[in-house]
């Protein structure tokens, strides 16, 4: 199943997930494909290890001059931005039914994301021990941060499209210096919005994941 | 009693850092109730708890690494 909540909070993204959770845990759903963009949010993973993080490059006066909330969540990984421009994906999928190894599901999700890429014309792949997407090994065009209750997955993964890329300049990404992001529009220096993305991504991962998108429409 | 050790997370992996710990010490807890929270690289894992009981032993604390096979919680 896919579930498309358009534009939308974080907070709320996360109350679905969370509902989608507990539904697949009884077995009152099969696994489901949710996809969203973002209000502009910054969220830092458990890695960070506190409530705030090292890389985030902003104080608080100025996050709230732009309007950014900053969320400690659930996930693995440091810091994240999300902002309109970039396409989520949360996958709700039951591990136990599949293999249960958490890196093997975030190698399939990257994998997802570069076969996407390549059919806009981006060639993009991996960096081992850099979880995500990259065009270079300095430039993320895609990131990825996962949890699993029970072996049920939650969070996922976000895909820069067209989302302004100023908005990087807030965060340190991956906690490396001279990391920067890019963007799908930026690679192929052309204007793309997100329902040009929106079919062909979900299709890639339900592809990966072996999920029916029969029911979606872009 | 009952011993909840970590799972195996990934192929390769063999630890991970303990992040968040959802029970203390004398916590009743049912089956499924999340007991920790782990990170190995940018997956988080919940361990849930194996059955119903109360937790009588905690053997880490929030910020260790755990092994593989390693016995975090008791619980009888």
């Amino acid at each position: 199943m896919i579930l498309d909540l358009g534009t939308t909070d974080y907070e709320n993204a996360y109350r679905v997930q969370m509902e989608m959770v507990a539904l697949r845990r009884l077995k009152e759903i099969e696994d489901t494909i949710l996809i969203a963009e973002h209000n502009a949010v910054i969220t830092i993973g458990r890695a960070a290890g506190s409530k705030t993080s090292d890389n985030l490059l902003l104080g608080e006066d100025a996050l709230e001059e732009y309007g950014i909330k900053v969320l400690t969540v659930d996930r693995g990984g440091d810091i994240t931005l999300h902002a309109p421009g970039q396409l989520v994906v949360y996958p709700i999928v039951d591990l136990k039914d599949r293999v249960k190894d958490l890196h093997l599901y975030m190698r399939a999700l990257e994998g997802s994301i570069i076969r996407c890429l390549d059919l806009f014309g981006i060639k993009s792949f991996r960096v081992p021990h850099r979880t995500g997407v990259w065009t270079s090994p300095r430039r993320k065009i895609a990131s990825i941060g996962i949890a699993a209750t029970d072996w049920i997955t939650y969070h996922g993964l976000s895909l820069n499209v067209n989302v302004d890329l100023e908005y990087f300049s807030m965060i340190r990404m991956c906690g490396l210096r001279g990391v920067q992001a890019t963007s799908m529009q930026e690679m192929l220096r052309k204007k793309i919005t997100l329902k040009e993305v929106k079919g062909h991504m979900v299709k890639s991962i339900c592809e990966t994941l072996n999920i029916s998108d029969a029911d979606y429409v872009a | 009693m009952v011993k909840v050790n970590l799972p195996p997370l990934a192929e390769g992996v063999n630890k991970a850092v303990i992040t968040y710990l959802y029970v203390a010490n004398g916590d009743t807890v049912k089956e499924g109730d999340k007991l920790a929270e782990l990170v190995t690289d940018k997956a988080t894992f919940n361990l849930p708890s194996p059955g119903a009981g109360r937790v009588t032993q905690i053997f880490f604390k929030e910020g260790d690494e755990v092994s593989v096979g390693q016995t975090i919680f008791q619980i009888e």
